[in-house]
């Protein structure tokens, strides 16, 4: 065991041991490890560094590495948790844990407001919400009038800004997800129940393999 | 043909086909993005074909929805379209989107290639014929643009 996480820890900077993330996450130790096939495939996609770089999260997410997207952008910075331009295992672990269908609904509702927090003060502005749904409209070819999109701007808010400020402040934030339930669809991934079928992994090969290099 | 409101959506704010169309705001839009769909990452390496079509149109949900019917009756397609949404996105704006039924990439993969191409150009046909309802802003030229497909398909 110990010779193969030191070889795991040389070829994957930032690999922690399945069981200490299983501790601390919502998954069993063979999630973790099956969670770990499909890290590999995504870190080694475009260079063979076992870290997952922005093209790589990119060509994972839309089969084409070098689409932008504001919101793929925004969950990349959020799981690079140590803000290192790269996701290690770790930091894929404990994020995708938030989207396990069992993590706490308040974890995934903070999770969201962070998300639409574009510029991290704390508040999901208008302006925000407004660049967003341009960014929505672009990325679905689609065009509304600017009048429209004033309206449904002034609709959410009308909703969700209780105090009348001009932003959604964290609290306002949770009432509002929580009387539409279907905005949080995004935080749950039913993937990750059945993740040791889809990427099996046969530990005690991979141990061998390892070991033979 | 089966047109049917999206089984994952199992809250309160599913609608039956008579009811209006949910009134939405901006992250009921937002939430459509491919950026925000992490399941994405769990394809395997499949071609994902992205069967998702959303257009907006100034027409009444009804007059869209027969439409739709009346133009996959006339294309001679029965069962392609499993899921739609219309949303009101404004007071006279409604936004349609519609999905093949998603299913995972292994089900997808069981149906013959001709089939899945003959889907594929299904979508793209489906929304050419649906240019009549379908609202572009008034600086698009979209009118020269119908005519030259619809000549080119004769």
């Amino acid at each position: 065991m110990g010779c193969f996480q030191s070889v795991a820890r040389k070829q994957f900077p930032g690999h922690e041991d399945p069981v200490m993330l299983a501790s601390q996450t919502a998954f069993s130790v063979s999630e973790v490890e099956a969670l770990f096939e499909l890290y590999k495939s995504i870190s080694g996609s475009v260079i063979d560094d076992g870290l997952i770089s922005k093209e790589e999260f990119q060509l994972a997410l839309f089969k084409n590495r070098k689409k932008e997207n504001l919101f793929a952008n925004r969950i990349f910075d959020l799981f690079d948790v140590k803000r290192k331009g790269v996701i290690d295992f770790g930091d894929f672990v404990r994020s995708l844990n938030v989207f396990h269908p069992n993590a706490p609904q308040e974890d995934k509702i903070n999770f969201s407001f962070t998300l639409y927090d574009l510029d991290g003060t704390g508040y999901i502005e208008r302006q925000e919400v407004k660049q967003m749904l341009i960014a929505l409209l672009c990325e679905s070819e689609m065009k509304l009038a600017d009048e429209t999109i004033e309206v449904i701007l002034d609709k959410t808010f009308l909703d969700a800004d209780v105090n009348r400020d001009g932003k959604i402040d964290k609290s306002e934030w949770h009432n509002f997800v929580s009387r539409n339930p279907s905005l949080l669809k995004i935080m749950t991934l039913p993937y990750l129940r059945d993740i040791t079928t889809t990427f099996p992994s046969f530990v005690f090969n991979s141990e061998v393999d390892e070991i033979a290099t | 043909m089966e047109l049917v409101f999206l089984e994952e959506r199992a809250d309160e704010q599913c609608r039956d086909e008579d009811a209006d169309p949910l009134i939405l705001n901006a992250f009921d839009l937002i939430i459509l993005s491919q950026g925000l769909n992490l399941s994405a990452m769990f394809d395997r390496g499949q071609d994902s074909v992205k069967h998702q079509t959303r257009f907006v149109s100034t027409k009444p949900a009804k007059v869209v929805l027969s439409s739709m019917e009346v133009v996959a009756q006339s294309m001679g397609f029965k069962t392609h379209i499993r899921n739609y949404k219309i949303f009101q996105v404004a007071p006279t704006f409604i936004m349609v989107d519609i999905q093949k039924d998603a299913g995972d990439a292994g089900e997808y993969l069981k149906i013959p290639v001709f089939e899945r191409l003959s889907m594929l150009q299904f979508y793209k046909n489906f929304c050419n014929n649906l240019e009549d309802i379908i609202w572009r802003p008034p600086t698009e030229s979209a009118k020269s643009r119908i005519t030259k497909t619809k000549s080119k398909r004769r």
